[in-house]
C-alpha cells in the first residue's frame, strides 16, 4: 500500500486550530482502537501466569502475584501440543499441495491456453464463489463419509482442491503475465507442463506466497469441519484439542490459567507468520478484497 | 490440451462443491442415517422443519445477529480506516494493532472471550465498573447473550475490513483533495464529497459480503453458548448442525439447509447485480 503525502487534511490545514483539534481526535481514536485490540491480549497473558485461585479473586488483580510460568509447561503437556501441532502442520502441507496443484494448472489453462468456451468454464468454477462452506456442510460430510475418508487427514486436505477465491486470485495474476513469454517457450518446443513448471510457477511466487499464508491461517483456525471429520483423538488438530480441553469434554475442562496458556501457545504460530509476512498478508487482503 | 490442465480442478470441484449442492436436494426428500439405506419421504422433512417451534426463534436470532453485526461491524471499520489513514506518524503500527485480532484462531478467541465475559472476574465488567456502569451478565443472560457474541465477532473481524477500506482510501488521488481545498471546502465537506463517494464501491461490496457471511453464523453460539441461555443464541445454521450431528436426522438437516441455501443464493444474485452496477458506474 503506498503512503500518500497528504490525506483529507493538508499541512496547511493543520495550522488552523479547529483542524488541529480534529487531528488530535484522530490520534485519540486510533490509540483507543489500538488499546481495545491489544489490552485484552495483555490481560489474557497476565491471566495465563496467575495461580488457579488468583484468577477468581474479586476484584481481579491485574498483575499476577507470582509469575507462574509452569502453566505453559502444563498446557504444553495436557493439550499434547507437539502432537496436535504436528497433525495440523501435516494437514497444512497436504492442504496447500492439493490446492496449488489443482488450481495453478487450472488457472494457467484458463489464462493462457486455447480452450473451447473458456468464459463458460470459468463462470462454472466461479459459480460457488459466494456460497459459504457452511451452506453445504451436511452433504459434504456425507460425501466424505461415503468416500471412506472419515477420520483421515485427506478429509481436510482434498476439499482444498476446489476453492474459487484462490482460483480467482491465481487467474487474475496469470492474466497479468504477458502471453509472449509462454509463446516463445512453446516455439522452442517446451511442453505445456514444462512451461507451467519452469516459467509460470517461478513467476507466480508472490501470489503463491499469499495463498500459502492464507491457507495456513485457515487450516490453523478452522474448527467445525475438522471436528466432524476427525473424531479420533490421535488425529486431533490444534483447534480440536483446544476446544476439547477448554470448552468440550462435558465441562470437565482444565483450569482457566492453563486454558489461557494453551490459547496463547496456539496463537503463537499464526502470530509469528503474521509478523514476518504482514506486508504480504495486508497487501493480499487488500488485493483480494476478501477475508483470509 | 488445455482441457487436460483443468481435469484435476474439475474433479475436486465435482466432488466437493457441485456434488454436495446437488446431493443436498436429494437428501432433503429422504430419511437418511449414514450406513442405512435411504427412504424417500417427499415433502415430510420440509413440513417438519417448518413446523419446528424453534425455527421462528432461530430466524429471529439470526436476523438480529446479522443486523447488529452490520450495524456495528459496518461503521467501526470505516471510521477506523479514515482516522488511521489521516495519521502522519505511526500509521503502520496502528494498522498492525487493528489487524491483530484477525490472526487469533477461532477457538483460541472463544477461550479468551469466555474469560473476558466472565461476570465476576472478566475484563469487560472491570471496564464497566471503572466507568461506574453496573455489571452485565454478558453471555449468561438471554437479554445480552446475542449482542455479546456480535461484540466479540466484531472485535475479531473488523481489522481485515478496515484494511480493505485503507487500501481504497490510499488510492484516492491527492489532487482531488488539493483542488477541493483551493475551492475552500472544509475537512467535513471533503469527507462527504470526496472520501465517502470514493469508498462507495467498496462499501457496497463489503456490506453484502458481511450480510452473506453473518447469516450463516454457527460456530460462535455452538462453541460458546450452546444456543442458550433459553435459546437466545440459537441460529438457523446451528439448527441444521443439530439436526444432523445431535439428532442424526440428516433429511431434516438437508431440508433446512436447502431453505438457507436458496436464501443465500438470492443474496448472491443481489451481490452480483450490485457488483455489475458498481462496475458500470466506475467506467
Amino acid at each position: 500500500m503506498e503512503l500518500s503525502k497528504r490525506g483529507i487534511i493538508s499541512n496547511f490545514d493543520r495550522k488552523r486550530p479547529s483542524v488541529k483539534f480534529s487531528y488530535v481526535v484522530c490520534y485519540v481514536v486510533a490509540i483507543g482502537v489500538a488499546i481495545s485490540t491489544l489490552y485484552p491480549l495483555l490481560w489474557v497473558f497476565f491471566g495465563s501466569l496467575k495461580e488457579a485461585k488468583e484468577i477468581f479473586y474479586v476484584p481481579p488483580t491485574l498483575l499476577p502475584r507470582t509469575f507462574l510460568w509452569e502453566n505453559y509447561l502444563r498446557a504444553w503437556q495436557f493439550y499434547a501440543i507437539p502432537k496436535v501441532f504436528r497433525n495440523t502442520l501435516v494437514i497444512y502441507a497436504g492442504f496447500v499441495g492439493v490446492r496449488l496443484l489443482s488450481l495453478s494448472a487450472a488457472a494457467y489453462a484458463l489464462a493462457h491456453m486455447r480452450l473451447p468456451c473458456r468464459r463458460g468454464i470459468y463462470m462454472l468454477f466461479l459459480a460457488t464463489l459466494m456460497l459459504p462452506f457452511f451452506a453445504y456442510l451436511i452433504p459434504s460430510y456425507l460425501i466424505v463419509f461415503r468416500l471412506g475418508l472419515l477420520d483421515s487427514f485427506w478429509a481436510v486436505c482434498l476439499p482444498a482442491g476446489a476453492d474459487s477465491y484462490s482460483l480467482l486470485l491465481l487467474k487474475n495474476y496469470f492474466d497479468g503475465i504477458p502471453g509472449e513469454i509462454f509463446e516463445s517457450a512453446r516455439i522452442d518446443g517446451a511442453s505445456e507442463l514444462l512451461v507451467l513448471r519452469k516459467i509460470v510457477l517461478p513467476l507466480a511466487k508472490p501470489i503463491i506466497a499469499v495463498l500459502g499464508i492464507f491457507a495456513f491461517i485457515h487450516v490453523w483456525r478452522d474448527f467445525v469441519w475438522q471436528r466432524i471429520v476427525l473424531p479420533s483423538a490421535h488425529k486431533w488438530t490444534v483447534s480440536i484439542a483446544l476446544w476439547y480441553h477448554s470448552l468440550g469434554n462435558q465441562g470437565a475442562v482444565l483450569p482457566q490459567n492453563v486454558q489461557l496458556a494453551a490459547m496463547l501457545i496456539s496463537t503463537l504460530p499464526p502470530m509469528i507468520i503474521f509478523l514476518i509476512f504482514q506486508r504480504y498478508i495486508i497487501e493480499g487482503v487488500s488485493f483480494t478484497g476478501l477475508k483470509g | 490440451m488445455g482441457l487436460a490442465f483443468l481435469v484435476p480442478a474439475f474433479i475436486f470441484y465435482a466432488i466437493f462443491q457441485w456434488a454436495p449442492i446437488i446431493y443436498n436436494f436429494f437428501l432433503a426428500f429422504q430419511n437418511y442415517i449414514p450406513g442405512l439405506p435411504a427412504k424417500w419421504v417427499g415433502w415430510a422433512n420440509f413440513r417438519r422443519v417448518l413446523g419446528d417451534s424453534l425455527l421462528p426463534i432461530a430466524i429471529k436470532n439470526t436476523l438480529a445477529f446479522t443486523g447488529w453485526a452490520l450495524l456495528i461491524g459496518f461503521v467501526v471499520p470505516i471510521i477506523t480506516a479514515i482516522t488511521i489513514t489521516e495519521l502522519r506518524k505511526g500509521r503502520s503500527f496502528f494498522r498492525l494493532a487493528v489487524y491483530m485480532p484477525n490472526i487469533i484462531p477461532a477457538i483460541a478467541l472463544y477461550v479468551m472471550w469466555l474469560y473476558l465475559f466472565n461476570p465476576a472476574v472478566g475484563l469487560l465488567n472491570q471496564i464497566l465498573n471503572f466507568f461506574h456502569i453496573p455489571s452485565s451478565e454478558w453471555l449468561l443472560s438471554p437479554k445480552t447473550a446475542l449482542v455479546s457474541l456480535v461484540m466479540m465477532s466484531t472485535w475479531a473481524n473488523f481489522g481485515s475490513t478496515a484494511v480493505l477500506y485503507m487500501a481504497s482510501l490510499s488510492s484516492i488521488s491527492e489532487e482531488l483533495y488539493e483542488a477541493a481545498e483551493i475551492d475552500g471546502a472544509g475537512v467535513w465537506k471533503r469527507i462527504r464529497h470526496i472520501t465517502l463517494p470514493a469508498l462507495k464501491p467498496t462499501i457496497l461490496i463489503l456490506l453484502l459480503m458481511q450480510l452473506i457471511f453473518t447469516i450463516q453464523v454457527l460456530q460462535e453460539p455452538m462453541v460458546m453458548t450452546g444456543g442458550g441461555p433459553n435459546n437466545a443464541t440459537m441460529t438457523v445454521m446451528y439448527m441444521v448442525y443439530n439436526y444432523a450431528f445431535v439428532y442424526a436426522e440428516f433429511g431434516k438437516a438437508g431440508a433446512l439447509g436447502i431453505l438457507l441455501f436458496i436464501f443465500l443464493m438470492v443474496l448472491s444474485l443481489v451481490y452480483v447485480k450490485a457488483n455489475k452496477l458498481v462496475e458500470k458506474e466506475a467506467r
